[in-house]
């Protein structure tokens, strides 16, 4: 048998674009001033804001609201309840967050109990690898860049499937803050828990997610 | 029916860390750890590849828009809510 220790050195992760805490984000600038405008009185801003907020409402309500009928329900009642807050703004940086806690309600108030949903969250021992996991490593790709990856349709629609399979707690952390990029910090002000208890969630979520989508392609 | 059993002490050290590795929330001690990890460790190293390819497709999917209709149908409800003035 050939010796391969060290033949197949792992090659260091490059480094996501990482959200730190304090840093600058073009698109809470944008928002911000969007909503300083819009709460000005500026048709103009209004618009463009509603269209943010609409995608952001359906992003999150199809994510986590699951039924399409439900999520389109609950992305409108944000988008009405936008219109009519947004003069009464005093604080622009409270938006986003305002609108997320916004359609998450909207769909928990207009949630049907699903049946198949995971009714509990998961230990970190029934998420992470067994030793016979360990033992069969998947070979990263060289071939193919994480970009390519993520484009790929096939890819797309396993994840969906995957971020469905999640706990509600779970796919709520994973939006927030692996999809629209909040920081810590803000996914922990949105979903009322503690700053520990988001990284814990996102963790074991992401664990999840990458041993569905190794299932799916096997 | 085969019982997974754990993974060594030193892989579940570096396995409960590898979302703040990647996201560069670590120590530079526990960093430059976890990197001496993955260097030598394949079954790990493969797991960051993984949870790094998972991550990059949660990005992805955070791009996508509302279909058209799901977007006219939002904008005819909120034009008919204005129409009728202040709740």
């Amino acid at each position: 048998m050939t010796k391969t220790v060290g033949a197949r050195r792992v090659t260091k992760p490059p480094r996501l674009n990482p959200v730190h805490e304090g840093a600058a984000d073009p698109a809470r600038d944008e928002y911000q001033s969007l909503v300083r405008s819009a709460a000005a009185g500026d048709a103009d801003a209004l618009n463009r804001l509603l269209m943010r907020a609409q995608e952001v409402a359906w992003r999150f309500s199809t994510t986590v609201c699951g039924h399409a009928g439900d999520a389109e329900d609950a992305m409108q009642e944000a988008l009405i309840k936008t219109y009519r807050y947004v003069g009464q703004i005093r604080e622009p940086a409270a938006f986003r967050p305002w609108l997320y806690r916004t359609v998450r309600n909207a769909c928990l108030m207009g949630r049907r109990k699903k049946v198949g949903e995971p009714a509990r969250l998961q230990s970190l021992d029934e998420v992470l690898p067994g030793q016979d996991d360990l033992t069969r490593p998947e070979a990263p790709d060289p071939g193919k860049d994480p970009e390519q990856l993520a484009d790929n349709t096939r890819l797309r629609r396993r994840l969906r499937t995957a971020l469905a399979r999640l706990p509600g707690p779970y796919r709520a952390v994973v939006f927030l803050r692996e999809m629209e990029g909040l920081s810590t910090r803000e996914v922990a002000h949105v979903l009322g828990i503690s700053e520990d208890n988001v990284k814990t969630r996102l963790h074991r979520a992401r664990l999840q997610l990458q041993a569905d989508l190794g299932k799916a392609s096997k | 029916m085969t019982t997974p059993t754990r993974p060594p002490a030193r892989c579940r050290t570096v396995l409960l860390e590898l979302s703040r590795y990647l996201e560069g929330d670590l120590t530079p001690a526990r960093r430059r750890a976890v990197e001496r990890h993955l260097e030598t460790c394949h079954c790990c190293g493969a797991m960051a590849s993984r949870l790094l390819r998972t991550m990059v497709a949660c990005h992805a999917e955070g791009q996508r828009r509302p279909p058209r209709t799901v977007m006219t149908r939002a904008a005819q409800r909120v034009t008919a809510v204005i129409a009728r003035g202040p709740a």
